[in-house]
């Protein structure tokens, strides 16, 4: 009856010091909290499409800005350059040289529908994101895996599953289209400092 | 020695007549499902006859426009707001009260519009898309290969593959956006506003909003509304016809119970007051009871309904009819011991003759307007005051044959008052006075004709309102535009034409928004342009563009041409909501509606339409009201026509000079009334003049009596005047108490005519007042 007493006691102390000691269980309190951690952040990305009716898939890479407040600023570079800015209620695309041709949420909300819910998974937005789809995490804070089900139309008629992976930051995002065509993206570089806008990336966010 | 059993004749004859009464009250009432009131304001109204074609359009959209129930639910946390939604909607859907709850679109209905248009895609485009492809089309490769690399945009490889030039994303992204500030979330339309979050339901009621029935199972809802409202820590907000009607209905009920009790009690108190003693009130109350039962049952019989209206001022009515009881029981207590019944009868038969046939004389000039409402109201009146008359004649002889043993009532004061008017000074100076008063006081009259004074307009409503507008940008009051082609193929073309004008004129900021059919099925002529133009398209940068995406298949090819017709639009599931706006033909013609938000210019819109025949403005209140004001002209004319009639018909009996006293007292008390009012900030409308018919009518009756009192004493005249004074001031003092702006001031004017009338009366006496004849 000791024994067994101590045995257990023992096998609770071996438990907490493992916690103690390896990565904490991932949760989506904690995912949440790590991914909005920083106010900014910088990095670069490679994307791949492939889609069965493309020879081979389809490479562009660039980099980008994640504001927390702000928004997203996605500059592509290769194959073109063109440069894309996503607040909360505005969208706009510019080429080169071209002006950039801005969408509003107003006139348009079909076009953020999606949008607003890449946002909403490259922010680590939970609660936005439990509402259409169901998820699962597994993994640790070091390295975790998100997938997500979409639960309701239009969603459902087009994804099979986003995957999200990472650590301190997002590293890669994986959309399945029921047809079995795939987009991945993956990020690299990423940097949380300077955690300051400059006065370009500002004026950029005014739309 | 005939004469006794004449009377018996009468009295019995007037019995079957009413005893058929109440049996064909019992057959109106408690036999039949509905009971025969009517709660539609619109049904008190003239048909507009001089179109008949817009009145039967206005019969097809009305019912949809004012069947429409808006629901909302707003909170500030956005996952109760989810929550609150599914179980409120299955509570209305349980409630019997809509044929259609729309909360929750599922994603067939989603689908609706991809189905109906996706497959004639090549036949659609937007503005933007047509001068794109029409002077840059290689420009739309741009714009492919950027959205194909653009994460955000959610192109997938299967809609690349049938749309290869992405076209249709952006027309139907054009189509979706500008109507309203919703947008769908969650297969539910959403909206924020002010930091708070909100989801719309939309129903549509099985019934009229004015079938009492329907307005019954309000309650219901409003429990079901705090239930949720409690339940999730929402707010829960409503519009509609319903909501209005409803209360409208409420506040009549209300009201005519008021009045009806009110009068009843004050009656009452003032009889056993003056009187002591139970028959003559049984007597009174039987004259007021036999007048209501027979005019609400001829009524119903020439109608088919009583009008709620009609209601309100026939229960008024109760002060007007008592009075010729007064006149006799006033005899009967005043003479004591040495009184006969049938010699009282003989003494106020002349004057209750006389005062009948006067009142007589305004309501039937009522009864010829082709008002259906001005009809009910005077046939009510009409019949409540002769059957009230008949029952004095018949019965009260039979009824009362002893004398009364009660004891005689002060009559200080009102000797007082009459003494005063046997000084010559007092006799020209006050009405003089008051006539003077009166005409500088009607320089303030203002006139007021709008139908919405009809409408009790509660606050807590209208804030509700104008809240769901903010929210959604959803008005509830909308402007409606008919156009009316003999084909379809001309009315389709007509609503592009008006469609382009009004497209302008949104630019121009003069209109929020507009529904049109022709804003969801391009002319067929349009089609082909388009079809040609993605047809260039696909033949002039297919190549360039798979060779840009490195395609290994190549996409699907150009559908076929194949019209979208308006048929095919109206049968799909999309157009649900919008069928309303396209009508079923009106004698071999074909119309459609244009649903006009937010209109800033009228004058704009009427002037446009003025321009074209095949164009008519649909606007019920607007012509309601310029008939309102038509009425009110013709009714003055009628006032001043039935003084002239009565004036010249008395002038026979009594010589110029006792005519004026006649007829001086209640023209004074008519300019009095009027003028008061208007002081009071009361614009003027119909229902005033019908105050002034009234005015007429009862105040004659009064100085009638005076001209007409010959064996007794002018004091007891005075008493049964000021009894009928009061119990008609009782009940028209307690309308001017209703919610309803028209008929409050339909009492203030009767409330101050009256008393003026009353208080004038004596001018009318003879000037040796204990004279024997």
């Amino acid at each position: 009856m000791i024994i067994l007493l101590i045995k257990k006691r023992m096998a609770i102390l071996c438990l907490l010091f493992s916690c103690s000691c390896s990565a904490q269980v991932i949760t989506f309190k904690s995912l949440q909290a790590a991914l909005t951690a920083y106010p900014l952040v910088r990095g670069k990305y490679t994307q791949q499409k492939t889609l069965k009716m493309f020879k081979q898939p389809l490479r562009s890479s660039g980099h980008f800005l994640l504001s927390g407040t702000q928004g997203l600023q996605w500059s592509q570079m290769q194959p073109f350059p063109v440069s894309l800015v996503l607040t909360k209620d505005k969208l706009s695309q510019q080429f080169s040289n071209a002006p950039p041709q801005i969408i509003s949420v107003k006139n348009q909300p079909l076009v953020f529908y999606f949008s607003h819910l890449f946002l909403s998974v490259f922010k680590g937005d939970m609660t936005a994101l439990s509402t259409q789809f169901k998820m699962q995490l597994k993994g640790d804070n070091k390295n975790w895996y998100l997938s997500l089900m979409p639960r309701n139309a239009p969603l459902n008629k087009v994804f099979k599953q986003i995957n999200v992976s990472g650590g301190n930051y997002i590293e890669q995002l994986l959309l399945i289209e029921l047809s079995g065509d795939t987009t991945k993206i993956t990020f690299s570089n990423q940097h949380s400092t300077p955690s300051k806008l400059t006065k370009h990336e500002q004026a950029t966010f005014k739309l | 020695m005939n004469k006794l059993p004449l009377n018996y004749k009468f009295a019995l004859l007037w019995l079957v007549v009413i005893l058929c009464s109440l049996f064909l009250l019992v057959q109106q009432t408690l036999l039949t499902k509905h009971l025969p009131i009517e709660t539609n304001i619109l049904a008190l109204l003239p048909k507009d006859s001089s179109n008949p074609f817009a009145e039967q359009a206005f019969t097809q959209i009305s019912d949809q426009l004012n069947n429409k129930v808006l629901l909302m639910i707003g909170g500030t946390n956005k996952k109760q707001v989810f929550a609150a939604a599914p179980y409120f909607e299955k509570g209305l859907k349980s409630l019997d009260m809509f044929s259609s709850v729309s909360g929750n679109i599922s994603a067939q209905q989603q689908q609706s519009w991809g189905d109906l248009y996706f497959p004639v895609r090549a036949q659609l485009l937007t503005n933007k898309q047509k001068q794109r492809l029409t002077n840059h089309p290689h420009s739309q490769i741009q714009r492919v290969l950027s959205q194909v690399y653009n994460p955000f945009s959610g192109v997938t490889g299967k809609e690349l593959k049938k749309d290869p030039f992405l076209l249709f994303r952006e027309y139907i992204s054009d189509k979706a956006q500008g109507a309203n500030k919703l947008h769908l979330e969650q297969g539910y339309l959403t909206a924020s506003d002010h930091g708070l979050f909100y989801i719309v339901l939309h129903g549509q009621l099985n019934a009229s909003p004015y079938n009492v029935n329907l307005q019954k199972k309000l309650s219901q809802l409003t429990q079901l509304e705090q239930q949720v409202e409690s339940k999730f820590q929402v707010k829960i907000s409503h519009a509609g016809t319903l909501f209005y009607a409803s209360y409208g209905t409420k506040s009549a009920k209300n009201e005519i119970s008021t009045i009806g009790v009110g009068s009843m009690i004050g009656s009452i108190l003032l009889l056993l007051f003056f009187y002591r003693s139970a028959l003559p009130i049984m007597l009174a109350l039987l004259s007021v009871f036999c007048g209501l039962l027979v005019a609400f049952v001829i009524t119903v019989l020439v109608f088919g309904k009583v009008h709620l209206f009609s209601l309100v001022f026939g229960a008024s009515l109760i002060g007007v009819s008592i009075d010729y009881a007064f006149h006799y029981l006033t005899d009967r207590l005043l003479n004591e011991g040495h009184w006969d019944s049938s010699l009282a009868l003989r003494h106020i038969f002349n004057a209750i003759t006389l005062g009948l046939l006067t009142s007589l004389i305004g309501y039937l000039g009522l009864l010829v307007a082709p008002f259906p409402g001005l009809q009910q109201l005077s046939l009510f009146s009409i019949v409540g005051l002769i059957s009230a008359y008949l029952t004095v004649v018949c019965w009260y002889p039979l009824l009362a044959k002893s004398a009364s043993t009660s004891k005689k009532p002060n009559l200080t004061i009102l000797r007082r008052w009459l003494h005063l008017w046997q000084h010559k000074q007092f006799r020209i100076y006050t009405p003089v006075i008051l006539l003077v008063t009166a005409l500088i006081a009607l320089t303030q009259v203002h006139f007021n004709d709008d139908i919405h004074q009809l409408q009790a307009m509660p606050k807590n409503l209208k804030k509700q309102e104008s809240l769901i507008q903010t929210v959604t940008g959803i008005g509830q009051k909308v402007q409606v535009l008919l156009v009316k082609e003999d084909s379809k193929a001309l009315l389709l073309n007509r609503l592009h034409q008006v469609s382009n004008d009004f497209n302008e004129w949104k630019k121009q900021g003069y209109i929020d928004s507009y529904q049109s059919i022709s804003n969801y099925v391009p002319t067929i002529k349009e089609q082909r342009k388009d079809y040609q133009l993605v047809k260039k398209l696909y033949s002039s940068q297919s190549i360039d563009l798979a060779k840009r995406l490195n395609f290994a298949l190549p996409p699907s090819s150009l559908p076929n041409f194949s019209a979208l017709t308006i048929e095919q639009f109206l049968a799909s599931k999309a157009s649900t909501d919008l069928r309303f706006l396209w009508l079923q033909p009106i004698h071999g013609e074909y119309s459609s509606i244009i649903v006009i938000h937010g209109l800033t210019q009228q004058k704009k819109l009427v002037k446009y339409i003025d321009h074209s025949a095949d164009l008519i403005y649909l606007n019920k209140a607007q012509k309601i009201s310029a008939i309102f004001k038509d009425y009110r002209e013709h009714i003055s004319w009628l006032l001043v026509v039935a003084y002239l009639l009565v004036s010249f018909a008395l002038f026979f009996r009594y010589g110029l000079s006792l005519t004026f006293k006649v007829v001086f007292p209640p023209f004074v008390a008519g300019c009095l009334g009027l003028a008061i009012t208007s002081v009071f900030g009361i614009p003027i409308t119909i229902f005033n003049l019908l105050a002034l018919i009234l005015i007429l009518g009862i105040g004659i009756d009064y100085t009638l009596f005076f001209a007409e009192q010959r064996q007794q004493e002018t004091a007891n005249t005075f008493l049964s005047v000021s009894l009928s004074a009061l119990t008609t001031i009782l009940s028209f003092g307690l309308l001017a108490l209703s919610e309803t702006q028209a008929i409050h001031g339909f009492g203030v004017t009767i409330l101050t005519g009256i008393t003026c009338a009353w208080l004038s009366s004596p001018l009318a006496m003879q000037r040796k007042t204990n004279a024997n004849y």
